[in-house]
């Protein structure tokens, strides 16, 4: 039976008092009964010789006995005064009733030997009379005349049972006060327990369970201010939590430095079976912790789990560490995700490895940037030789395009040599405007900067570009609601639009849709978003930038040739439909403008541009 | 040994010092205690049971107070005529001037008349027991020093008393005497009379001379059951001289053959069948609380209106009983004074 130890004591107690009740009431009612009969004997004696002494008056006046009048009177008062008096009588010697409580026994004789003999016994007799039924007690106290003879005797009666009602009276009254007692005590032990154990003990408990409940938080503490064994035990527990607080490290401790670690955390058995892995690595590889536990290393690093496991075994034989080995893992979504992985041995104290421990910085935002720098460091170099051969070459293509015009003003129409001359100054006009476009890459050219709101130049060469676009393209512009004022020369921006679109239009051969989008974003929300530029100082130090994003539907592209689309002469339309030189003006321009501008295409899923210029503060 | 001496030497110091402020203590109470003076005047004599019993009773209730007691008894059963009345009342008076008591206690009516009436609004205070008349008749009810307790006869408790031992007696014939001390008294027994339902009183007679006395009684018989004999003090003999009431009453118990009753313990003595007498002992005694409270607790007289006192005692004469050959019930006898024997017979 599953009972606290507040019912236990209850019901013990209870048990206990019951008994004690029950055995008071019994010895009670045994030395009741014995004292009460003395008592009752006692009384009738004490009665029965008022009797006497009131007859005895009379005789004293010099009454014969048989004078006496009215005495029945006074053994009627005796009846009635008393409680338990069953009769009182004066008697001859003989037995012969003279007065008697009730009338109608005037004159009666006793025949009963025994109270014969206690009648005519001249001493004071105490008994139990059975000449009627039920039993009496009586007393018998001889009277005596004024001469000293023995002339009647006083009998009183109680009934035997009399004492028995009386027993039972007080037994009555004994169990009522026993359970009226009983109830009460139990009652206040019940408090007294309540207040003094149970209480101080679910406060204990009430600790506990928080305890359990927090792992190893050993900062509570349970204030019971008794000095009996539960304050005792309460002083005991807050001394052991000090203790344990002081000398153990906590679940959560450990659990908190393991969340805290920004890196992979892998936990391996010897065998190389993963025992533990952090949140971050979860989140990272897209598993829950289940899933891994008990998986083999295989599991994070397919393909390279031949090299890693020889690695690992050579650390735990040679005691050495695997220190940032750089390794490829795969998400549970088959992303491959670049980790610097750095690994360290648990020995027992007697060296037996206990567990590998694996930390993998994730490097992914590393090699993008590394690529993204090897790309600006690459588009860098070929500006620099761009720029110097165009510029080589158009001092070159000045002095042919001179001549040559000189040439066709001497010669003659009627000349076959104009043709000759005709045809070098139109190549040469086509040279010139390659090198100028060359010379746009390189952000070479002159331009014109003042503060401008590109939304209006957007919204002027709105109609040129929708006829660019053609009419299977939907042209749909979204300007932001403030103004985007930038330094720019707008006729080299109204040539970014121009190019944008011209590429847009290549690459949605079927049509669609092409939208130019502008707003305000500040420096955090180009970092947010993952555009990092290479010359990063010069982003920090400008203020909020005027986002342009030109995004088609169309074709889009592979991240190969999303690699090289700013290069010079890189193209992928057919021979002779394209120079190459396009996107590599676009760039140069936005470059010339202090500006960053990003790719974002997906094969099948369309390309966007995004073109970051430098907000400068409009003139008022 | 030195340290036991030293010990028994500290206790007998401690010991003398105890016996010292003891013996002081004492000794203080002494001081403080005041000690009163008390005049007793008793109108009638001593030793006698009325007059002895007023005075126990009083001095009863004074009890733990320090009292100095003088007794004045003017006689005046013996000396009955007015002339000396005056003169020992007189010599009362000059007692009372030469002692200067704290407070004079009178018993019955002559000392009222004699004494009590010259005192009425001085200073020194006057407590009475036994007294018959009115306190108006004295001039008492405007007087602001003199009170006390009234005797009054207990006439419906001694009727009943005698219809206890007598059921049958239903018709009762009153004799008094030709005494002025009566008008009060038969005054009140006709006032209570109703309260007696299925006694009849069938004469109130005044009575002058003994021999008339002896007439009436025997003429009663046949016509009363019972003869309520309250004054009893002046019938006169042939020589006009008063008869002794005692004679009257022997007399009676010798020659009448109805049950009588009166108010007076004496007169049972002397062969009256019952009375419900007044307690001169209870008379005394609430005269003495009186007296107490005037003497202790600084109250006036005035403050305690005259009052008869309330509880009677029964007496019964079985010799009388025996003579009339009447059988009393056992319960009066338990409870009441039983004279077993004529006063003259004792002698």
């Amino acid at each position: 039976m599953n009972l606290s130890i507040k019912a236990k004591i209850i019901s013990l107690s209870t048990a206990v008092l019951f008994l004690t009740v029950g055995v008071s009431i019994l010895t009670s009612n045994y030395v009741f009964t014995k004292e009460y009969t003395k008592a009752i004997q006692s009384r009738l004696l004490a009665i029965g010789k008022s009797l006497n002494f009131q007859l005895d008056r009379l005789l004293q006046l010099d009454i014969p006995i048989q004078d006496i009048t009215g005495f029945e009177e006074q053994c009627r008062e005796i009846v009635k005064k008393y409680e338990g008096i069953e009769y009182a009588m004066v008697t001859d010697v003989n037995g012969r009733i003279l007065f008697h409580n009730d009338p109608s026994q005037h004159g009666k004789v006793s025949t009963d030997p025994e109270t014969l003999n206690a009648i005519k016994s001249k001493t004071e007799v105490i008994r139990i009379c059975a000449e009627h039924s039920p039993k009496d007690y009586e007393v018998v106290i001889p009277v005596f005349s004024v001469s000293g003879e023995h002339i009647a005797a006083v009998r009183i009666g109680s009934p035997v049972s009399f004492i028995a009602q009386k027993v039972k009276k007080v037994a009555g009254y004994m169990i009522a006060a026993g359970i009226v007692l009983l109830s009460l005590a139990v009652v206040l032990l019940y408090f007294a327990l309540s207040v003094s154990v149970t209480k101080p003990l679910m406060k204990l408990l009430g600790a506990v369970n928080e305890i359990k409940r927090k792992g190893t938080d050993f900062t509570h503490r349970v204030e019971i201010k008794s000095t009996d064994e539960i304050g005792q035990l309460a002083s005991a527990f807050n001394e052991m939590t000090d203790v344990i607080q002081k000398t153990t490290v906590s679940r959560d401790y450990v659990n908190n430095i393991i969340e805290s670690i920004n890196d992979i955390l892998i936990i391996m058995t010897p065998d190389l079976k993963i025992k533990a892995v952090n949140k971050v690595g979860c989140e990272l590889l897209g598993y829950k912790e289940e899933e891994l536990v008990g998986s083999a290393l295989e599991a994070i690093f397919p393909g390279e789990e031949v090299t890693l496991r020889k690695a690992l075994s050579e650390m735990m034989n040679e005691a050495k560490e695997i220190d940032n080995y750089e390794m490829t893992s795969k998400s549970k979504g088959g992303e491959k995700i670049p980790l610097l992985l750095s690994c360290s041995v648990m020995r027992d104290s007697d060296n037996n490895v206990r567990n590998v421990v694996c930390t993998g910085r994730d490097i992914t935002e590393f090699k993008r940037l590394e690529a993204q720098l090897r790309y600006a460091q690459k588009v860098q170099a070929l500006s620099t030789l761009t720029g110097g051969v165009a510029h080589e070459f158009n001092n070159i293509l000045q002095a042919i395009l001179g001549h040559a015009s000189l040439l066709q003003i001497k010669l003659k129409k009627d000349d076959p040599l104009k043709t000759h001359a005709d045809q070098i100054v139109a190549s040469s006009e086509r040279a010139a405007k390659l090198t100028h476009g060359l010379l746009a890459f390189t952000s070479s050219q002159v331009i014109s900067p003042r503060k401008t709101d590109i939304n209006e130049i957007i919204k002027k060469e709105e109609n040129l570009l929708a006829k660019i676009l053609g009419n299977d393209i939907r042209l749909r512009t979204v300007f932001s609601d403030e103004r985007l004022t930038v330094m720019a020369d707008a006729g080299q921006i109204e040539m970014v639009l121009v190019n944008l679109c011209t590429n847009a239009r290549d690459a949605m051969p079927h049509g669609g849709g092409l939208t130019i989008e502008t707003r305000k974003v500040s420096n955090f929300k180009i970092r947010e978003a993952g555009y990092v530029p290479q010359d990063a100082e010069h982003l920090e130090l400008a203020g909020d930038f005027c986002e342009i994003a030109v995004a088609d539907t169309g074709i889009g592209m592979d991240e190969k040739i999303k690699e090289r689309i700013f290069e010079p002469f890189f193209t992928t339309k057919e021979v002779g439909k394209g120079t190459g030189l396009g996107l590599s003006i676009v760039y140069g321009i936005v470059k010339q403008h202090n500006g960053y501008m990003d790719c974002y295409s997906k094969t099948g899923k369309g390309t966007t541009f995004k073109i970051y210029l430098p907000i400068v503060k409009a003139e008022t | 040994m030195k340290i036991k001496r030293l010990r028994a030497i500290f206790f007998a110091g401690m010991f003398l010092l105890l016996l010292q402020s003891t013996v002081k203590g004492e000794s203080a109470k002494t001081q403080a205690a005041p000690k009163y003076k008390i005049l007793h005047i008793m109108s009638y004599h001593s030793p006698w049971r009325w007059t002895d019993g007023q005075f126990n009773g009083f001095k009863d209730a004074l009890k733990g107070l320090n009292v100095e007691y003088k007794v004045f008894q003017m006689d005046t059963k013996r000396n009955s005529a007015k002339e000396q009345k005056e003169k020992i009342g007189k010599e009362a008076r000059e007692v009372i001037e030469s002692w200067k008591p704290d407070l004079i206690y009178t018993t019955d009516d002559d000392v009222q008349e004699y004494v009590a009436k010259h005192y009425i609004n001085k200073s020194i205070p006057f407590v009475f027991s036994g007294v018959n008349k009115e306190p108006k008749d004295y001039g008492f009810e405007k007087s602001s020093n003199i009170t006390g307790v009234l005797e009054q006869e207990h006439f419906i408790e001694s009727v009943k008393l005698l219809k206890e031992i007598v059921p049958k007696a239903k018709k009762i014939a009153v004799i008094f005497d030709d005494a002025s001390m009566w008008d009060p008294v038969k005054k009140r027994m006709k006032e209570k009379a109703n309260q007696l339902p299925g006694i009849e009183f069938i004469s109130w007679d005044i009575i002058r001379t003994f021999k008339e006395y002896k007439q009436k009684v025997k003429a009663y018989e046949g016509k009363a059951d019972a003869i309520a004999l309250i004054g009893i003090f002046t019938f006169k003999d042939e020589a006009g001289k008063n008869v002794p009431y005692q004679e009257v009453l022997k007399w009676t118990a010798e020659h009448s053959k109805l049950p009588d009753l009166g108010f007076w313990i004496d007169r049972v003595y002397y062969g009256t069948l019952c009375a419900v007498t007044v307690s001169e002992y209870e008379q005394g005694r609430a005269a003495g609380k009186i007296a107490r409270a005037i003497l202790t607790d600084g109250k006036s007289p005035a403050e305690f209106t005259p009052k008869p006192t309330v509880k009677g005692q029964p007496v019964v004469s079985l010799a009388r009983a025996k003579k009339l050959g009447i059988k009393i019930k056992s319960g009066i006898l338990l409870s009441s004074e039983v004279i077993k024997e004529f006063e003259w017979n004792k002698q």
